[in-house]
């Protein structure tokens, strides 16, 4: 392996800190997104099933079909075959931009399952007995099922999160930018492997960042 | 009043309940008896429209439950406060928002709602463990809390759910002393679903008897203890009595209050002992007091003793042998 001569030292400002700031604006904004969507996903999911709150059968087989479809994609494939949309949405097929809307997609139904296994371990009788009082399904969902499993989501979201940083730097293989990018192309490529492992620590670093807060947030909800 | 007409359900036509026929009047303690898996549970579900059903009629104070539409079902379903055997508490909230919960739900102003939880805690006598979490009360503390939380709305009627199958026998003493407290002091009508048959002879007035989706026996408490239908021997896991063929044998219902003394006493004095105890039933019952015992005695003996027992009219039987009368 090639130790020998590095430019890091050169990229630090402007390839190595500007992959740290992009690679957090995307992780911000899938992450939000996703995990928007999926919480409504997973709680139609939940209503929807033939012994949840709500069945409703066309929803339910709708949305699992969907997430079932979608999560058994590869991500890089999933980013590659939604290229054409992309361009129409958001005009390029390179750049972060372009790389939030095909990975929200790919990791919606991974958050979606995920926070509806949090959901449905809530105690069903919980449930009934805030039907017997007359909550509505509305203020079961909210004041019951999410108040009830917030610790399980937020580890779960941990989880998920760090997932998406995965998901990410794969996307700069083709071109989404971030560290994966930056260390794929002026490390792995050009034989800096210096480069290549300080991208690589500073991964670790954010992975290690995000789980410490997760469960420094689990430890004070539960 | 609750008025159950030919009640029928099936899950995918697997019946769950079959015909069933009965009221429940406003004031008692009614208990459904049966092993698990009979449908009482689904019965009580019934009750407060979380389980529609097949055909028959269901009315609480008049009204067809299966002719409400959901924004009437809830409405109704406050007049009814459910317990259940997991306590069914929110154990991320404190003891004060779970039983604050309902009133939440039904946008009572914070005064009110502060107000109200208070009395209640107090009532069950937990007003010192409010802030604590559920996660850090016992059993039965838990089960106080979910007995308040079920009266915040003021309901008519409770519904519990084996809610004393999973304490402990003092604790589920002290549980069944609220909730008879609670049906005295509120007027308030107790449905209790349950496989215990202590709990059914502590708390309950009447009872109805399930097995296999249909109601075998129906009846008060002390009758149905005193005359053991077989429904109520089967439960109890015993072996119908052997009736011996010689003398006559005869169920006596022991009501503490009719004689001075230990009835059972007076009994063997006026036999001079000449007596075969055949069961006895000693556990109280609230509602007589009393105890249940079957004993045989010799034909010549009977006028004396039938003479006493009019005298102080003390319930009995007269079981013919191999059967009942």
């Amino acid at each position: 392996m090639n130790f020998g001569t590095t430019r890091l030292f050169d990229y630090l400002e402007s390839i190595v800190y500007r992959s740290v700031f992009e690679t957090l604006q995307m992780l911000f904004a899938i992450s939000v997104l996703s995990i928007l969507l999926g919480l409504i996903l997973a709680v139609l999911l939940v209503l929807t099933d033939k012994d949840g709150l709500w069945p409703q059968k066309t929803i339910f087989i709708s949305i699992n079909a969907f997430t079932n479809l979608v999560r058994s994609f590869p991500n890089l494939i999933l980013i590659v075959a939604l290229i054409p949309l992309t361009r129409q949405l958001v005009g390029t097929s390179v750049g972060v931009a372009a790389a939030i809307f095909p990975l929200t997609v790919a990791t919606t139904p991974v958050a979606t399952r995920l926070i509806e296994g949090a959901l449905r371990e809530v105690d069903k009788q919980v449930i009934e007995a805030a039907q017997s009082f007359g909550a509505s399904t509305m203020q079961i969902v909210v004041k019951v099922m999410l108040r009830e499993s917030l610790p399980r989501l937020v580890s779960n979201m941990t989880l998920f999160i760090i997932n998406v940083l995965g998901a990410t730097t794969i996307a700069g293989a083709i071109g989404a930018g971030g560290l994966g990018g930056s260390a794929l192309t002026f490390g792995y490529q050009r034989f800096d492997n210096i480069l290549m492992y300080t991208i690589v620590a500073l991964i670790l670093v954010l992975v290690l960042c995000i789980q410490v807060v997760g469960n420094i947030l689990y430890k004070k909800l539960k | 009043m609750i008025e159950i007409t030919d009640l029928t359900k099936a899950y995918d036509s697997v019946p769950v309940l079959q015909k069933i026929n009965l009221t429940i009047n406003d004031g008692d303690i009614y208990g459904l008896v049966g092993t698990s898996g009979v449908g009482k549970s689904t019965l009580l579900r019934c009750i407060n429209g979380l389980e529609p059903y097949d055909s028959g009629s269901l009315k609480a104070d008049g009204v067809e439950i299966a002719s409400l539409d959901k924004k009437a079902l809830r409405e109704y379903r406050k007049n009814i406060g459910m317990i259940f055997q997991s306590f069914s508490l929110i154990d991320r909230i404190s003891v004060f928002s779970n039983v604050a919960m309902p009133m939440e739900c039904w946008k009572y102003s914070k005064n009110e709602i502060r107000q109200r939880v208070e009395y209640l805690l107090e009532l069950v006598g937990l007003k010192d463990r409010m802030k604590a979490r559920p996660t850090e009360l016992s059993g039965g503390q838990k089960q106080r809390v979910a007995i308040a939380r079920a009266l915040t709305m003021n309901p008519r009627y409770i519904l519990s759910d084996e809610s004393t199958s999973a304490l402990d026998p003092k604790t589920t003493k002290n549980i069944l002393g609220l909730l008879r407290e609670i049906n005295q002091t509120l007027g308030i009508t107790i449905v209790v679903v349950t496989h215990e048959m202590h709990v059914v002879q502590e708390l309950c007035n009447n009872i109805s008897i399930m097995e296999g989706g249909v109601l075998t026996a129906s009846g008060a408490v002390r009758d149905i203890f005193l005359q053991k239908p077989a429904p109520l021997t089967r439960l109890m896991g015993e072996e119908a009595m052997d009736i011996p063929a010689a003398g006559i044998t005869l169920a006596i219902s022991m009501d503490e209050k009719a004689v001075e003394g230990n009835l059972f006493y007076h009994i063997s004095r006026l036999l001079q002992e000449e007596f075969t105890l055949l069961s006895g039933d000693f556990s109280a019952n609230r509602t007589a007091g009393s105890s249940n015992i079957v004993i045989n005695i010799a034909e010549a003996d009977f006028p004396d003793l039938e003479r006493f027992m009019e005298d102080k009219s003390i319930s009995y039987r007269l079981l013919q042998k191999g059967g009942f009368q």
